[in-house]
């Protein structure tokens, strides 16, 4: 197992900069993901990891070793593809062999390491199949397998689990990071399903347009977002994000939006924030947990109650979302109240909780708050 | 049978076999709906088959129109035959020659095409000239070519030296057979790389990333990811290569005639020879039906290996 570590890492390809400057250190053991919409960089990134695709500039170093130059073979890294890429005319124990024998390992020791890697992943089974005759999940299990018969330093995984149906992935994800914590690996994984990120990861890098946004613990990039990019790509339904103006009342600071959107805050941070703020105009967001629903709130409740009107009303199970109209704010809150009957119209409160507020520059997306 | 498992236990169920007379009954209005194009294929298909069938049993002097049963006459004669083993020698030559050398240069010509490289699309278009231009403009092209007087290959390499005397490309009973596979593998190495070019970019790219993670170079990919994942396709390709040169008429015909002295006949110009110019009809119709046959096995393991490979897809999507 290694340490890597991205230094300013770039990729250009022609004047598109398909990864700008990215720096991370991943450190010995570590599940990271690399998150972020489609086109975003994410997989170039861990393709430069491999050593399939060259870096513009930068460096890359595995276990204290800068990697640039070196072929993907002398890397001690392997890799699990999107599609899984398993050798359609081999059978699934000659697809686990592959890697060793390409390494010239002796037969007695490759049969050793084959079975071994597949009884952890529990296809001894399936060893005389061919990939064809496989199912999704086991061509999965089989493609992690040949990734961890030679006991390589880091595993990179390239949206390992996209190929799967709902349910099998969610199975698939827990099997996967029970495994990473067993064998203790260093894992760089990739994905655009910010779910599979907060799930699997001890940290969590959120990459758009090529540029590193945020890199933290599931819970930092979750609570306390870098700027707009991450409040609104980590979770779902995403963050509310409005745009307000700061007037002053008395010398307190409020944010005020469209419609009736006026949030007077008491904590001293907000407010030392906002009169901090650059400019007068800031983003204010907030999750749909920290807005809740107060039924028939607008005739009843305090100042604090905003009223809005519900847009429309979606029922999981457990939770449901109320998507409620502010002027022409359009937010999402939540609840978690069964007997729920609001309908598409009703007036509704919204009551904002302040400890969970987050505020944004509105010119450069970045937080005000920290 | 207390051991037996019980999903063996459970007799199978097996469908009482259909003659092929109950088969038409039972889907009598399919039927009537091919039967039309069954009836067109049959005119055209299967009647000059039973024709030259029944014509190779019977001798056909030129003088008159009686045919005359001699029963297995002609194959007897055929087969003691002088030209027979001289006219299957060639035959073997000119198929297996032009087969092979056509493949490793339309191979070559593929692997180099399929790289992204300046000029490709460029040499691409030009390496398919061969394949589009027709059979009788190639063979009279090449008749002028190797031309011992008159001919540029002669007279180029006499001018820079290479040689003193011209080469009798075709004038050589030892040179003939060889100066014909070159012309036809010329003709045929274009379609041999287009097949390959299109097997080539169906491989999935991804095999090759993992490939080189897991520590190949790049003559073991070729030889464990190319080589195995084109094999449909390359025997697809050699069995309609065989076929078709097995076939090919046009380029031994007009370049030699099957001269000299019989030293280029292949099986079809001697039919051709036999049938139509010596008006010998039902020995030439004998020499068909073992060319026929022979066919017939080729076509047999090509129609196999097609219909094994959708077997395969069938299997994959399921």
């Amino acid at each position: 197992m290694a340490e890597v570590i991205l230094e300013n890492v770039v990729k250009s390809y022609g004047s598109t900069l398909a990864v700008n400057r990215v720096s991370l250190t991943i450190k010995d053991g570590e599940f990271v993901t690399l998150v972020g919409p489609s086109g975003c960089g994410k997989t170039t990134t861990l393709n430069m990891i491999a050593g399939l695709i060259e870096l513009t500039s930068g460096n890359i170093k595995i276990g204290n070793k800068i990697v640039n130059d070196l072929d993907p073979k002398d890397r001690d890294i392997a890799m699990v593809f999107q599609n899984y890429a398993l050798y359609p005319h081999k059978t699934v124990y000659q697809n686990l062999e592959f890697p060793l024998r390409m390494r010239g390992v002796d037969k007695d020791k490759r049969h050793a390491q084959v079975m071994r890697a597949a009884e952890i992943l529990g296809i001894t089974a399936l060893l005389d199949r061919k990939p064809r005759q496989l199912s999704g999940g086991q061509q999965q299990r089989v493609a992690v397998g040949r990734a961890l018969v030679r006991d390589p330093a880091v595993f990179l995984m390239d949206e390992p689990l996209s190929n799967l149906d709902a349910k099998l992935r969610v199975h698939m994800r827990a099997e996967l990071k029970h495994l990473q914590g067993e064998l203790g690996a260093t894992v760089v994984y990739v994905t655009h399903d910010q779910l599979e990120a907060m799930t699997m990861s001890d940290k969590v890098a959120i990459m758009n347009h090529g540029v590193l946004q945020q890199y933290g613990t599931p819970d930092e990039v979750f609570h306390k977002p870098a700027n707009t990019f991450v409040a609104g790509f980590m979770g779902s339904p995403p963050m509310n994000l409005l745009s307000t103006m700061i007037e002053y009342v008395d010398g307190d600071p409020v944010l005020v939006g469209d419609g009736a959107l006026r949030f007077r805050p008491k904590t001293p941070k907000i407010k030392a924030a906002l009169q901090n703020a650059p400019s007068r105009r800031v983003i204010l967001g907030i999750r749909h947990t920290a807005i809740p629903i107060v039924q028939n709130g607008a005739a009843d409740d305090s100042a604090d109650s905003v009223p809005a009107e519900i847009y429309t009303v979606e029922p999981t199970g457990d939770v449901t979302f109320v998507h409620v109209k502010v002027g022409e704010h359009l937010l999402v809150s939540s609840t978690n109240d069964l007997r729920f009957t609001g309908r598409i119209g009703d007036q509704v409160g919204l009551a904002f909780d302040e400890s969970h507020i987050h505020l944004f520059d509105t010119e450069t997306t970045h937080t005000l708050l920290n | 049978m207390a051991n037996i498992p019980v999903e063996l236990a459970v007799p199978v169920l097996v469908r009482p076999r259909q003659t092929l007379f109950q088969q038409i009954i039972k889907n009598r209005h399919a039927y009537l709906y091919v039967g039309p194009a069954l009836f067109i294929m049959a005119l055209v298909l299967l009647y000059p088959l039973i024709y030259t069938i029944t014509l190779s049993f019977f001798n056909t002097p030129a003088r008159s129109p009686d045919w005359v049963f001699i029963g297995l006459g002609n194959y007897i004669e055929l087969f003691n035959h002088q030209l027979f083993w001289l006219v299957m020698r060639n035959t073997v030559s000119w198929t297996i020659g032009s087969t092979i050398s056509s493949f490793i240069l339309g191979m070559a010509a593929a692997l180099l095409v399929n790289n992204r490289l300046p000029f490709m699309g460029l040499f691409k278009a030009l390496m398919i000239i061969p394949y589009v231009l027709g059979h009788v403009t190639a063979a009279y092209l090449w008749r002028w070519l190797m031309h011992p007087d008159l001919g540029f290959i002669s007279m180029f390499a006499q001018q820079i030296g290479l040689i003193n005397r011209p080469i009798p490309f075709l004038q050589d009973g030892n040179l003939v057979m060889w100066s014909l596979v070159l012309v036809n593998t010329w003709k045929t190495f274009p379609f041999v790389m287009i097949m390959i070019l299109a097997g080539l970019q169906a491989i999935p790219q991804d095999l090759y990333k993992a490939a080189r993670v897991d520590g190949a170079n790049v003559f073991q990919q070729f030889m464990e990811i190319t080589i195995p994942q084109l094999m449909p396709v390359i025997m697809v390709t050699t069995v309609l290569t065989v076929i078709g040169n097995f076939n090919s008429f046009t380029i031994p015909w007009i370049m030699t005639g099957g001269g000299p002295a019989n030293q280029s006949e292949i099986i079809i110009t001697w039919i051709y020879g036999t049938g139509i110019r010596n008006l010998r009809y039902g020995f030439s119709s004998a020499i068909s039906v073992v060319l026929f046959i022979i066919l017939g096995v080729f076509s047999y393991y090509y129609v196999r290996t097609l219909t094994r490979g959708s077997d395969r897809s069938a299997e994959f999507e399921g």
